[in-house]
């Protein structure tokens, strides 16, 4: 059953995917989006279902990149571990966590707010760094709008925490959280360099790798907060009682 | 047979021979040219790359149309490189236009964000944007000649385990089923009084989040009854086929096309070597 | 000689409180066909499983007992081991297909058989003739077939591997009436021609008495009653009691002391004597309910979808308060398209739609979904949340209703339709009767003037389908309008106020039950009349005095007088 899912949801993810870009895109960046429903799917679908979810998220990414974004096979080939990358993170972290997933909320409120300050607070926080990481070393008021924005976006992604330790059992809402906080920018690293920096050949400039960067990690946050928490709530019951929940990698 | 992009956006190559070519010819063909992009940096040898992607399409009889379904892609590629080239980064040349659209006092020093436009840049757009064009045409070519069946046979004349086969033949199944339920259950939202274009826009985040359940329920259920369907019949994910009833043997046509296909490699590996 | 048989089986599914097969003994004989039967939820398709090795190899639960099929421990021998000589064909046809060709379908079926390339060739030319399909399936798409094909292209897939054991799991449920009859024609060709033992769960009593052999009864898990269809049939009030509806010509016999009597031939064979009686049957034109103002009315809407197809080419209908109309005819005749026009989902292309006398284009969404409600044939589609009460309170949410009235609104449709007590449960775990009275509540809730229901009965047991169409009915009565898209023809007609037939993007008939029933558009729809209509018109009674159930029959014969039975026509 669970290579039966797989395929389902690797065609799930890629139809949301090319949805996505078309709906709300990078501009300039075909296959970017900045509100990539798709990755709702795969991220979830690797907690529940391990390395399944990874692949599917590699297999849908390798599509989207075909059509519509017009990279070649090669290019989609490499380009793709991005979001193989963005579903193995959080696999990775909710078993280092050693973390069920169980995500029944017991304060809804808690677990509202959580998604509103934390994705509010990491927003913040890229920008500001991004902003110190390209002009930083111009001094004020660079320096002064990264200052802010780190205090700002630090305080309330660490409100939204406490209220995601709040919402339910604390160990999977805080995996979540981090999961969340770390898949995004490493999964957005890898996709904005393999379409500007290294590919065979990469299809966009090398300038453009921050602008696609900052595109791509803000779309991820959003989505993952928004739309991965509501679908972790929702069905986490139904893959569990399905039997398709896994313990291991695979199985 | 529909083809991926004929099943997407009804765009298909009409050559029969070549839509009969082994399904190893009709994938490696295509990524022989986008292997090929690598080595094609200089404008000329991009241009000389899209004519070869062209020439490839205009043989399988891949329809013009088809470009029509990645215009937008296109032009904002093309657009994005040339602001690549002018705003993001400065490329020395000759400047042919600039102005200064933000100008910031910072404490150590001026930062001013240029647009500079230099006939170096302008050449280096050009050459990202003719190999735009075989980047898009090589997957074009990819996409409108294969078939669902030309994967799942190729996988199973291969002796790969079902689960392979099985798994890209519900792929693309899949892609079937979800589009229909996408849009029926959207319907369905609209039924009980959604209305999209009207709901702000933290309404709709809801709805959509809304949405997703359903979608991801009918994929389990889907999920659960379609493996029961396979479990009755004995076919187990690891197990392969015994029978060679998919026999899809290379013929002299196929191993004419991977011959070109790796010429033009090879050719463009040299040029680039030598250049 | 037992090709399988059943010993005290016990079968829980994981997460499940209660047992879904309660100690069940059964066994089947060897060249038989054995027809299953019994209500939703009665354990038919997990016995099913349990036949095949799926239950409990391959789905989690708990197990007690011992299933021997074929000579094989379902416990010990795998799965794949028993599909070699058994095969079972589900309800649903699109669910069996995993490949892109009918040809690569069977194909598939046949490889853990190991044959030979030749062998795998000619058994699948020889299955799709035995279904009545030609070779030009062979290239073609099983999802692009028509619902008798499909399921006629997965019977076709089991018989290919040439199984000592058929399971055929309800293969005509989900089917239209023409579909239906290609799937009836196949097994008729499949019976006469092949010598295989045959496991037949089936909700439809015809079918049933036509194919079976023995018939057995399950109820909550266990066998309820068992014996050949004439005996079984003839214990009619048992029957019911189990949620089986019997022929209704076997109804018939067994209130008139006829005897057993199972198959349409037979009663027309034993009362042929009666029918002067019949003849003094006056039954009125059974008009229904007075009919209030016009809710929906549709004037000569066309309706083309992207592609070309011409769903609809003028049609024109009155959809009035307090009665009950049932929207019929085959698939492919507009039914759906026209239901979603008169519930705002889907713009006409020319034509007028009006509602409670406005056009319909001045309507908000918000308005003409509280004052039009739609139910669509699958629940599934239209769940769209984590409990079943915030799914009955979403609709209310949307419109900005206070909570407490939310609450009051909710709680009160979730007793009407007999979830009170499921609110904090997942919908994904309801049964699908369930999920069916959430989806109605769902919309219930929003308190409109009309309710389109599309296909409310499809796969149902004839108790749930009975229920349904009494709620429905009991909805019409309090002043809504409401319309029903069916194939349930003889359920249809006793409760229905009006008959609407549609063929070919057209409405061709409009009336009461009765005289639609009788008149040529009903072939023309091609529906399939009540059996007891057919009996009386096989019998040569004027049509247009016809009775059109077994409680009108039996009036007409002067048998069991007094108030009409729940559904009656006046």
């Amino acid at each position: 059953m669970h290579i039966v899912t797989f395929a389902f949801a690797t065609a799930i993810a890629y139809v949301l995917g090319v949805v996505s870009s078309l709906i709300f895109p990078v501009l300039g960046a075909p296959g970017v989006s900045g509100l990539y429903v798709a990755a709702a799917i795969y991220v979830p679908l690797g907690v529940w279902m391990g390395m399944w979810g990874a692949l599917a998220g590699y297999i849908s990414c390798f599509f989207l990149g075909l059509y519509p974004s017009g990279y070649s096979p090669l290019q989609s080939f490499v380009w793709s571990w991005a979001d193989f990358i963005e579903a193995l993170v959080p696999l990775l972290i909710f078993k280092a966590f050693r973390a069920e997933p169980d995500f029944t909320v017991r304060r809804p409120r808690a677990a509202r707010l959580m998604v509103l300050l934390i994705t509010v607070g990491s927003v913040l926080l890229l920008i500001g760094i991004v902003v110190q990481v390209l002009w930083g070393r111009y001094g004020a008021p660079f320096t002064t709008f990264y200052a802010a924005s780190v205090y700002t976006g630090t305080a309330l992604a660490l409100a939204g925490v406490v209220s995601g330790l709040l919402a339910g059992r604390p160990r999977p809402w805080l995996a979540l959280v981090l999961s969340v906080l770390i898949a995004s920018p490493l999964s957005g690293l890898w996709g904005s360099w393999t379409l500007t920096r290294f590919n065979f050949p990469p299809p966009l400039p090398a300038g453009a790798f921050w602008p696609v960067f900052v595109g791509w990690v803000i779309g991820d946050l959003i989505v993952l907060y928004v739309f991965s928490t509501a679908l972790f709530v929702a069905l986490t019951p139904v893959f569990r009682r399905t039997g398709l929940l896994v313990r291991g990698w695979w199985a | 047979m529909p083809t991926i992009l004929g099943e997407l956006v009804g765009a298909e190559a009409r050559s029969r021979g070549y839509m009969n070519l082994h399904v190893l010819s009709k994938v490696f063909l295509p990524l022989f040219i986008s292997l090929s992009l690598p080595f094609a940096r200089q404008p000329l040898q991009a241009l000389a790359a899209a004519l070869v992607s062209v020439a490839a399409c205009v043989a399988a009889g891949v329809p013009l149309s088809a470009m029509k379904r990645y215009l937008a892609v296109i032009i904002s590629l093309v657009a994005f490189i040339v602001l690549a080239f002018s705003l993001f980064a400065q490329v020395p040349g000759r400047v042919l236009y600039e102005v200064t659209l933000v100008s910031i006092h910072a404490q150590r020093g001026v930062v001013e964000w240029k647009l500079v436009i230099t006939d170096t840049g302008l050449w280096y757009s050009a050459a990202f944007i003719l190999r735009v064009f075989a980047m898009v045409l090589s997957a074009v070519l990819l996409l409108a000649s294969v078939t669902d069946r030309d994967l799942v046979w190729g996988l199973l004349s291969l002796r790969a385990p079902f689960g392979a086969s099985v798994a890209a033949s519900l792929f693309f199944r899949g892609i079937h089923f979800f589009v229909s339920d996408f849009y029926t259950v959207r319907e369905a939202m609209m039924a009980r009084g959604v209305d999209f274009e009207r709901s702000s826009l933290a309404r709709r985040f809801r709805l959509y989040s809304n949405a997703l359940i359903p979608l991801l329920s009918l994929m389990v259920t889907r999920s659960y009854e379609v493996s029961l369907a396979l479990e009755s019949r004995g076919i187990a994910p690891g197990s392969r086929s015994a029978s060679g009833y998919h026999v899809y043997r290379l013929r002299p046509a196929d191993y004419a096309v991977l011959a070109v296909g790796a010429s033009v490699l090879a050719a463009f590996i040299a040029w680039g070597w030598l250049a | 000689m037992n090709v399988a048989v059943v010993e005290d089986l016990w079968w829980r599914y994981e997460g499940r409180e209660d047992y879904a097969l309660r100690g069940l003994s059964l066994e089947v004989r060897r060249g038989e066909v054995l027809a299953v039967m019994g209500h939703s939820g009665a354990g038919k398709t997990t016995l099913a499983l349990a036949m095949t090795g799926i239950i409990p190899q391959r789905v989690p639960g708990e197990i007690r007992g011992h299933v021997e099929v074929l000579g094989l421990s379902t416990l010990r021998a795998d799965v794949a081991e028993i599909a070699r000589r058994a095969s079972i064909v589900f309800e649903d046809p699109e669910v069996q297909f995993v490949m892109s060709t009918v040809e690569d379908e069977i194909a598939l079926a046949l490889e853990p058989l190991r044959l030979s390339r030749d062998e795998m060739r000619r058994r699948v030319l020889w299955s799709l003739e035995l279904v009545g399909l030609d070779r030009g399936f062979l290239n073609r798409s099983p999802l692009q077939l028509s619902g008798g094909e499909k399921q006629r292209v997965a019977i076709a897939a089991a018989v290919a591997r040439e199984p000592e054991l058929l399971i055929l799991d309800e293969p005509t449920s989900d089917l239209d009436p023409v579909g239906k009859e290609e799937v009836v024609a196949a097994l008729r060709r499949l019976r006469r021609e092949l010598d295989m033992t045959v496991v037949l769960i089936e909700h439809e009593p015809e079918y049933v008495a036509e194919f079976a052999d023995r018939v057995v009864v399950l109820r909550e898990g266990r066998v309820a009653m068992e014996g050949g269809p004439g005996e079984v049939f003839s214990r009619v009030d048992e029957l019911r009691s189990h949620g089986v509806s019997p022929p209704e010509v076997s109804e018939l016999a067994a209130r008139l002391g006829l005897g057993p009597v199972y198959r349409l031939e037979q009663a027309v064979e034993r009362l042929r004597g009666s029918v002067r009686a019949l003849r003094a049957f006056s039954p009125g034109d059974g008009g229904g309910a007075a009919a209030g103002e016009t809710i929906v009315e549709c004037r000569e809407v066309r309706y083309d979808y992207p592609g070309g197809v011409q769903a609809l080419r003028g049609a024109s209908l009155e959809v009035r308060g307090g009665e009950l109309m049932a929207l019929v005819g085959p698939n492919g005749s507009g039914k759906t398209t026209l239901a979603k026009v008169m519930a705002g989902l889907l713009r006409p292309s020319a034509g007028e739609v009006r509602v409670m006398g406005r056009r319909i284009e001045e309507y908000d969404r918000l308005t003409l979904s509280s004052t039009v409600a739609y139910v669509y044939q699958n629940p599934d589609h239209q769940i769209f949340n984590k409990t079943v009460y915030e799914e009955v309170a979403f609709g209310l949410r949307l419109r900005g209703l206070p909570e407490g009235e939310v609450r009051a609104r909710a709680l009160r449709a979730l007793e009407l339709f007999g979830l009170r007590g499921l609110e904090g449960e997942h919908p994904f775990f309801l049964s699908k009767g369930e999920k069916r009275r959430l989806a109605l509540a769902s919309v219930y809730v929003l308190n409109p003037r009309a309710l389109i229901v599309d296909e409310p009965t499809t796969g149902q047991d004839a108790r749930f389908s009975e229920s349904l169409f009494a709620m429905l009915r009991g909805l019409a009565r309090e002043g809504r309008a409401v319309v029903v898209v069916t194939h349930s023809i003889p359920l249809a007609a006793r409760y229905a106020d009006r008959f609407v037939v549609m063929k070919g993007g057209r409405v061709i008939a409009s009336g009461p039950p009765r005289r639609v029933l009788t008149s040529p558009a009903a072939d023309e729809g091609r529906l399939t009349r009540p059996q007891a209509l057919r009996l009386a018109m096989a019998l040569g009674i004027d049509s247009g005095q016809a009775p059109l159930s077994v409680e009108e029959l039996l009036r007409a014969l002067g048998v069991g007088s007094g108030p009409a039975a729940p559904g009656e026509q006046a």
